[in-house]
């Protein structure tokens, strides 16, 4: 650790009766990155970002914010933080002007107004009760009540959820725009393109348990990409031997179209391919879904030591 | 502090205002019929003579040929404080577990407040709700002693007022406490009623013979007094204060409870 972690966790436990729950977690998150928290429904993120918030007592170890203990001193730490809940029900009879003025009652005075610009901003009328918007304006409006405090850091569970397409972009960008004022953001997500857009580092949770933490450019360069490789026509089975980091995953349509799994830097590859008979070459960059659904494959096999980045190490 | 009670008055405001209305509403209904009552005063007497000791005591019986004991024996003594009691109870439930059970947990603890902050001022907003509802019982007793020629001192309205808060305060207390554990509005409010209505049987059975008045002791009902405190202009002060007891230390409790909890 360097000193100017947002949140740091310590062998964070918080079982529950029946044994689920999150194990062990130790991961930091440094001030001014958006972190990525991600992992499938059931894993343990919303159980985290509850002990962050004090709301669940841990059973063990320890979570702070900004070097408040979120359990001992919570109220002091959600004065620093903005909190979107993964939860749309609100308060329903309340319009959604009412609703914003409510909480802003427990803020600084301005924070109405920023709350003003920001429905203006995602285009949400707050005249209606919240009973009758759709989920889409309910998560808009539980976003603008969780920046309109312009809080050091944005705690964001599954924020972007129920958003129709320009709503996401809207956010995402706005994200964005905190991050370059220093904010720290903890995204927590199953949507795996809107943290591989936003996010410099991502944490994996799977079965409670924190599996990798990782750069996110590392973490791509870490797997292998597949390029396909199309040709006039077929080549030598072992054209390919000898380059690092390739290796054949296929060979199709009569040996005219070849699959590889490439990893790490595909220059002496390329250079190879310069002589044979290539037509067209696909190679995707790396994507975040490969390298979440391999933590998540059934059979997978123990987590590189590599990509864990344990807070304190 | 005051954001959240603000709020919480305002929830309460329909809910609080029908029940006030209840309450009221029947006690001046009935005192309608005091004159009548009054006018054949002999006969209703010789009938009721004949009732069961038990039946009279269970629907709090007293005398109905004055203006306090029948308004006592048809309104204040039992039915009154069943109509509030259901709204002190379910007030009460609501407090903690139906921000759980409406999943507004996460949005109304994420206010950056002490939890116990947060929850007094719901047990405050509560209180005046309660205190809201006490008044209209009290001003209709009024009101209804001046519509059929009948004379309550402004002392024994003061003391039945306080009678009739003191014993609303301390079943929505436990009603609150019992939210503050509980995840379910619910089984909270069950148990709140059965513990009221457990109360009240100790009472009852308390008063039907002599070798059992012990029980009359362990009841909430005992302090509850309200014709006695209109008729005589004063209450008893130690009755009251052991309610007044047990309320503080159910709000203490459930302020405790509430901030240790896991509040999901």
């Amino acid at each position: 650790m360097t000193g100017d972690e947002a949140i740091i966790s310590r062998r964070l436990s918080k079982v529950y009766r029946g044994g689920r729950g999150v194990f062990e977690l130790d991961f930091a998150v440094r001030e001014g990155e958006i972190f990525g928290f991600l992992g499938p429904n059931g894993a343990g993120k919303t159980t985290t970002i509850r002990t962050l918030m004090g709301m669940l007592r841990p059973t063990g170890g320890t979570i702070s914010v900004f070097g408040l203990d979120c359990w001992r001193e919570s109220p002091s730490v959600k004065a620093r933080v903005g909190f979107v809940s993964a939860d749309p029900r609100l308060y329903e009879k309340m319009t959604g002007a009412a609703f914003l003025e409510f909480m802003a009652g427990f803020r600084s005075h301005w924070t109405l107004e920023r709350a003003r610009r920001l429905a203006a901003e995602f285009d949400l009328d707050l005249r209606p009760k919240i009973r009758h918007l759709s989920r889409g304006n309910r998560q808009k409006l539980l976003l603008v009540q969780g920046l309109m405090h312009d809080a050091p850091l944005l705690i964001l569970d599954e924020a972007s959820g129920g958003l129709d397409p320009l709503g996401q972009e809207a956010f995402l960008t706005y994200l964005e725009a905190e991050r370059s004022r220093g904010k720290t953001v903890f995204l927590s997500s199953h949507n795996l393109a809107e943290v591989e857009r936003v996010a410099d580092r991502v944490g994996i949770i799977r079965d409670g348990r924190m599996v990798a933490i990782e750069d996110i450019d590392k973490l791509r360069a870490l797997r292998a990409r597949k390029m396909e490789v199309r040709l006039e026509r077929p080549i030598g089975d072992g054209f390919f031997d000898g380059l690092p980091g390739v290796r054949l995953a296929g060979v199709k349509d009569g040996g005219r179209l070849v699959e590889l799994a490439v990893q790490g830097n595909p220059r002496e590859l390329l250079a190879r391919l310069g002589a044979a008979p290539v037509v067209d070459v696909v190679f995707p960059p790396a994507d975040l879904e490969s390298i979440f659904m391999h933590y998540y494959r059934e059979d997978a096999e123990s987590v590189p030591s590599d990509l864990i980045e344990v807070a304190g190490a | 502090m005051t954001v959240m009670l603000r709020k919480a008055l305002w929830d309460l405001r329909w809910t609080a205002f029908w029940f006030a209305v209840g309450g009221a509403g029947y006690t001046f209904m009935v005192s309608l019929f005091y004159p009548t009552i009054r006018e054949q005063s002999a006969q209703f007497t010789r009938l009721i003579a004949s009732y069961p000791k038990g039946f009279l005591a269970a629907v709090g019986y007293t005398d109905i040929t004055t203006f306090t004991g029948y308004l006592g024996t048809e309104s204040l003594n039992l039915f009154w404080p069943v109509i509030v009691a259901v709204f002190a109870i379910l007030a009460g439930a609501s407090l903690v577990a139906k921000e759980v059970e409406d999943g507004t947990s996460e949005i109304w603890l994420s206010i950056p407040a002490p939890r116990w902050r947060l929850l007094l001022a719901k047990i405050a907003a509560l209180a005046l709700a309660l205190i809201g509802t006490v008044v209209a019982g009290v001003l209709v007793v009024q009101l209804s002693a001046m519509v059929v020629g009948a004379s309550v001192s402004a002392n024994g309205l003061v003391a039945m007022g306080v009678v009739m808060m003191a014993f609303l305060f301390v079943i929505a207390a436990y009603s609150g406490l019992l939210s503050s554990l509980l995840s379910s509005r619910g089984i909270a409010a069950g148990i709140a009623f059965g513990i009221t209505l457990g109360s009240y049987m100790l009472w009852l059975i308390g008063g039907l013979a002599d070798q059992w008045k012990e029980l009359k002791n362990i009841s909430i009902f005992t302090a509850y007094t309200p014709q006695k405190a209109l008729e005589t202009g004063s209450v008893d002060g130690a009755s009251i204060a052991v309610l007044v007891a047990i309320t503080l230390a159910c709000v203490a409790a459930s302020l405790v409870a509430f901030e240790r909890r896991d509040a999901i």
